[in-house]
């Protein structure tokens, strides 16, 4: 709740006689004001990014004139200071300040296992620094709880993952297990949506990375769509909702990117077993649609499943430009489906969704199979008025619905 | 009392996990096995990043016939064996298992690349030479080839000690 608003708001309605003085200062005592106290809270936090990016740059600009064994001692004493003061400011009532010193305690533990790898001139080849590393960060995160805990372990995690497989393209499964169960528990049990969000997002983009090192196979990212579609049936709403939202977004974009390969290459793409991937993709998909059936949101998945069925596997049959064409039509269909339930449930954001999706497939569509034969200004004047015209079409159709929707309410 | 108990093992447990590496570099260091090994010419603008510089090993190519095993799709954990030819050491042969040696040998552990041309690309995680500020530029030469001086513990562990020009 934004205070000043209400203090500003308040005296007018005063003024305005709408409520007395007392009902006034009764609703202002109900919203205290948290804005002082968050922003001195934030402090601390700010304050441990700092010092943590000041021991990184200190160690990283390879400290000279200190030997390799003092090196290490010193890094030890920093590392129990920095988690002795943090437990010691937890226990005395200050719980932003204890986590930002304890997080800054992992960060010497990271910056010791680097240390020592410079200092002995090895290189891991693999992501097993940042293994060892999150070990202690996913333990306080347990022992303590919090967010700062939660995003260092997932900048961790994440960043771990990135580094393994942008520095030396391996995989680390050992993260993705870290991720899925040690984030995932966490969150599970957490209030915080802001969490859940994270963690399915995140558990996404850690699912995608593995598909991408599958080079030719990534295709298989589907089957593991449809797993995770499936494995989100299983846990609560509080995470099974936004996994739903990260696999449908990831659901989209691969079509897209289908559509779009499909479409482009002149070479035929090479494709996983389709016996294999048939048979666990049919599993899967039937195990969702068993579930969806039974709790009876069986078309909420089917408008998913346009996109996560492989069309693909019909390009040797009716060649790869019509199934990329298949993947554009799906694309379609989800975007129209998403636009549609968000007129019947009169839901905005689920308009705005839709809408916003919607205009994207148009945009890829138009420049993939227009550039090539348009002149480029003509190109560019008519994809422009296209997307307008689309636009003002979808507003005017949000406005009606949502205006018909309000008046049907007051009606009632 | 309690409570406080599992704070205090928890930050023994990282004090002993960063000993314990620290440990194991100078145990390879104490009882390992001096080697040389040479590294391939290079250009310092292909070696030089900032505070480290990349070394390339002659070992690093080796003929993939050396390796008898199943041919490698993956990236696969191999032992190499490497012998001394001439001044500095080369591979002799590439094993799946920890191998025996004997004498003059040591075996070192590296991850094998899937195979091209015939040659199989070997990393042992000694590609990295971390270089004191000021101090890289008498490494900087064009065209310079290294010799780097290693020990090599009994359990496949290498550890640089110096690097010099070869020449």
């Amino acid at each position: 709740m934004n205070d000043k608003w209400l203090v500003k708001e308040g005296k007018e309605w005063v003024k305005e006689g709408i409520i007395t003085e007392e009902q006034y200062n009764k609703i202002l005592s109900k919203y205290p004001d948290s804005h002082s106290k968050r922003g001195t809270g934030l402090l601390p936090v700010f304050a441990s990014i700092l010092i943590g990016l000041g021991i990184l740059s200190f160690i990283a600009s390879n400290w000279d004139g200190i030997s390799p064994p003092f090196r290490l001692v010193l890094l030890i004493a920093v590392l129990i200071a920095f988690y002795t003061v943090g437990h010691n400011r937890l226990e005395r009532g200050n719980p932003a300040l204890g986590r930002g010193l304890i997080t800054l305690g992992i960060v010497s533990f990271g910056a010791g296992i680097i240390l020592i790898g410079q200092t002995f001139h090895f290189v891991s080849y693999d992501a097993r620094t940042f293994v060892i590393w999150s070990i202690p960060a996913l333990l306080y995160l347990y022992l303590l709880r919090g967010k700062l805990l939660f995003f260092v372990s997932f900048a961790l995690l994440t960043g771990g993952q990135l580094y393994a497989l942008s520095e030396f393209s391996s995989y680390s499964y050992m993260i993705l297990i870290l991720f899925a169960i040690g984030l995932g528990c966490f969150v599970y049990t957490s209030k915080e949506k802001l969490l859940t969000w994270f963690f399915a997002g995140g558990l996404v983009l850690h699912l995608f990375f593995y598909a991408l090192t599958l080079e030719d196979h990534w295709v298989w990212l589907v089957v593991i769509l449809v797993g995770l579609y499936t494995a989100a049936e299983g846990l609560k709403e509080n995470l099974a909702s936004p996994l739903r939202f990260f696999t449908a977004a990831a659901a989209f974009i691969t079509s897209l990117i289908l559509y779009f390969t499909l479409t482009n290459t002149s070479s035929s793409l090479d494709y996983p077993d389709p016996v294999w991937f048939g048979i666990i993709f049919v599993l899967l998909f039937a195990a969702a649609f068993f579930i969806k059936m039974k709790s009876g949101t069986l078309t909420s998945f089917l408008k998913m499943g346009v996109l996560l069925v492989p069309w693909f596997y019909l390009s040797p049959f009716i060649g790869e430009f019509s199934a990329g064409i298949i993947y554009l039509i799906a694309s379609f269909l989800f975007s129209g489906f998403v636009l549609s339930e968000g007129y019947q449930k009169e839901e905005r954001s689920l308009i705005n969704w839709g809408i916003i999706l919607f205009l994207l497939v148009t945009f890829i569509a138009y420049i993939n199979l227009a550039w090539s034969f348009m002149p480029k200004s003509l190109f560019f004047l008519i994809g422009g008025i296209l997307l307008l015209a689309l636009y003002f079409f979808l507003q005017k159709k949000k406005r009606n619905v949502l205006e018909e929707g309000g008046d049907s309410h007051e009606e009632k | 009392m309690k409570k406080n108990k599992w704070r205090v093992w928890l930050i023994v447990f990282q004090v002993l996990v960063l000993t314990g590496i620290a440990a194991s570099y100078y145990a390879a260091v104490y009882y390992g096995k001096e080697i040389v090994l040479e590294t391939k010419p290079v250009d310092p603008p292909d070696v030089f990043y900032g505070d480290y510089m990349t070394l390339n090993y002659d070992i690093n190519d080796v003929s993939s016939s050396l390796w008898r095993g199943k041919p490698i799709k993956d990236p696969t954990s191999v032992y190499a064996v490497l012998s001394p030819e001439g001044g500095s050491y080369q591979v002799t042969k590439l094993t799946e298992d920890r191998p025996d040696v004997s004498g003059e040998q040591v075996y070192l552990k590296a991850k094998a690349s899937p195979p091209m041309e015939g040659i199989l690309h070997l990393e042992y995680g000694l590609e990295r030479y971390y270089v004191k500020d000021n101090t890289g530029s008498d490494l900087e030469q064009p065209q310079a080839e290294y010799k780097v001086t290693v020990k090599v513990a009994s359990w496949g562990k290498g550890v640089i000690q110096k690097v010099d020009l070869l020449h």
